[in-house]
């Protein structure tokens, strides 16, 4: 069975499908001039060796010239991605563009889809954007460079405004017109505002008569490749200098440390949950509400990769912070809100996977959760446990009752009917969908349970 | 950033140019001509005298 993947059809050098659990590109002429120049390259092996470039290989057969590349454990846009992720990916984009211009090739796109994250670590996945560069070509990819990675950086850092829900609003990246309109007053003295964003913005205004200058005539009049390498340089030299600011002290960092677990509650928790993962052992865990993410490393030893999503951004920049010293590479920390998650989008919505329709968990963590959906974002026990069965056959859940202490801080400024908030509810909500194959009571106000989807569903 | 800023400001007393179908590439084109310093500052002349010169010449042939 084939699937062509959505993401590559506007790609003329070739169509990317998947089939079974391989993914599979193949090559059209352009494709094929292109992979011959990078095949027969000095550095083609060295990027995949250094981990830059996604493994490749020919399988082509006489008549239909095609690579097999490796799968990446579990694909993420970078709408996402934290802000340390973008800034990586956009620090490889930049490194490996100057390695290539060197050797007299360059990166035809510069759109952080172009990347995904492997072991922690950005990895480019779109091999025949690397080709020949032709002489006097400037570097085509600059303007979705700045759209599709400096913007956002740019927005999150001299701002504090998370890029994540701007990025999912506007895929192919933040205008300079519109981040221009907010650059205002002294920012536009910080660093790279007046070049890449006011006179960007400006020279687009002013020369987007597609009748003005095309890139045949910059390259009829040979632009210097000291002049992209340059520019290229400062960009580096910007985006190192851009900091993670977040906006406020997030509500959640430190929540674990605060929450009211007495000591003997969370053994009793993190033994549960370390019994019921090696138990279940398997390729893929989500960790839904991840916070500092203990439960995710916890899940890391018996999991190939565990994906953590928290909506909060801080929450999550600290998780990449916390996994770099330990180092834990199986882990993808997501920003992601799960009363809100990622939707399919682009051409006909199927361009960009929403995030059910990609490789589904073999677990789900749904971890002292349930009442934040249910007070904050009003999702009833009985959509959030239908969710979940559409989305794990093995599930992790935590039900906290309204007497706790936790609980009573989430409700102090909410009047709710919490009259059918209650253990047994739950419990039966449950036995719908999943056969509870373990439950244990924390304390007098938590309870953990391992449920196993129905057969029968 | 002086040179940078003069060549900003001399571009914006210029005349524009009809706006059809807008290319953000276009600009960008402009922009990454200026951040290459002297060499992508006589590209620049280079285009533009062309363009100027292919517009007179134009102008001259329909008056004909």
């Amino acid at each position: 069975m084939e699937e062509i993947s959505p993401l590559s059809f506007r790609d003329p050098a070739g169509t990317v499908f998947v089939k079974g659990n391989r993914i599979f590109r193949q090559l059209t002429e352009e494709g094929i001039t292109t992979w011959d120049a990078l095949k027969t390259s000095p550095f083609f092996k060295t990027y995949v060796e250094k981990g830059w470039v996604i493994p490749t290989w020919d399988t082509s057969q006489q008549t239909k010239p095609t690579l097999e590349h490796e799968r990446i454990p579990f694909f993420s846009y970078p709408y996402e991605w934290p802000f340390v992720y973008l800034k990586e990916a956009a620090l490889l984009c930049l490194e490996m563009l100057l390695d290539l211009l060197s050797q007299g090739f360059i990166l035809k796109d510069a759109t952080p889809f172009n990347f995904q994250f492997k072991s922690g670590k950005p990895i480019l996945i779109d091999v025949l954007s690397i080709e020949k560069k032709a002489s006097g070509d400037p570097w085509a990819g600059y303007h979705q460079f700045c759209e599709g990675f400096l913007n956002p950086l740019l927005l999150a850092s001299y701002k504090r405004i998370p890029h994540q829900e701007w990025l999912r609003g506007s895929p192919s990246g933040i205008s300079s017109r519109h981040l221009s309109s907010l650059m205002n007053g002294l920012t536009v003295l910080k660093k790279g505002i007046f070049t890449h964003v006011k006179m960007k913005a400006y020279f687009e205004e002013r020369f987007g008569g597609v009748a003005n200058l095309t890139r045949d005539d910059i390259q009829a009049a040979q632009f210097p490749t000291l002049g992209i390498i340059k520019n290229i340089q400062k960009l580096q030299s910007l985006i190192k200098g851009l900091t993670y600011r977040p906006a406020r002290k997030s509500t959640w960092e430190n929540y674990e440390d605060a929450s009211s677990y007495a000591a003997d509650a969370l053994n009793k928790k993190k033994h549960f949950v370390a019994e019921m993962l090696s138990q279940w052992k398997g390729a893929l865990a989500w960790d839904v509400g991840c916070n500092e993410g203990s439960y995710s490393i916890l899940a890391s030893k018996y999991f190939g990769q565990v994906v953590s999503m928290d909506r909060d951004d801080q929450i999550i920049n600290n998780l990449v912070v916390k996994l770099r010293q330990a180092p834990l590479g199986n882990i993808l920390p997501l920003v992601m809100d799960w009363a809100n998650p990622t939707p399919g989008m682009g051409w006909a919505n199927q361009e960009l996977k929403s995030i059910f329709e990609r490789q589904k968990p073999d677990v789900v963590l749904y971890l002292a959760f349930l009442h934040h959906m249910a007070v904050q974002s009003n999702v009833p026990l009985s959509l959030q446990i239908d969710l979940l069965s559409k989305t794990t056959s093995n599930l992790i859940i935590e039900f906290i009752d309204p007497t706790d202490a936790m609980f009573k801080q989430l409700m102090r400024n909410q009047k709710k009917d919490l009259s059918g908030y209650n253990a047994k509810a739950f419990e039966n909500l449950l036995q719908k969908n999943f056969k509870i194959v373990k439950q244990e009571p924390l304390n007098s106000t938590r309870t953990i349970y391992a449920a196993v989807k129905n057969t029968n569903e | 950033m002086f040179l940078k800023c003069g060549i900003f400001f001399s571009i914006l007393i210029s005349p524009s140019f009809a706006l059809a179908y807008v290319d953000p590439n276009a600009g960008s084109m402009i922009l990454q001509l200026i951040l290459a310093g002297v060499g992508g500052l006589l590209i620049l002349v280079k285009i533009f005298w062309k363009k100027i010169t292919e517009t007179v010449q134009s102008l001259f042939k329909w008056k004909k």
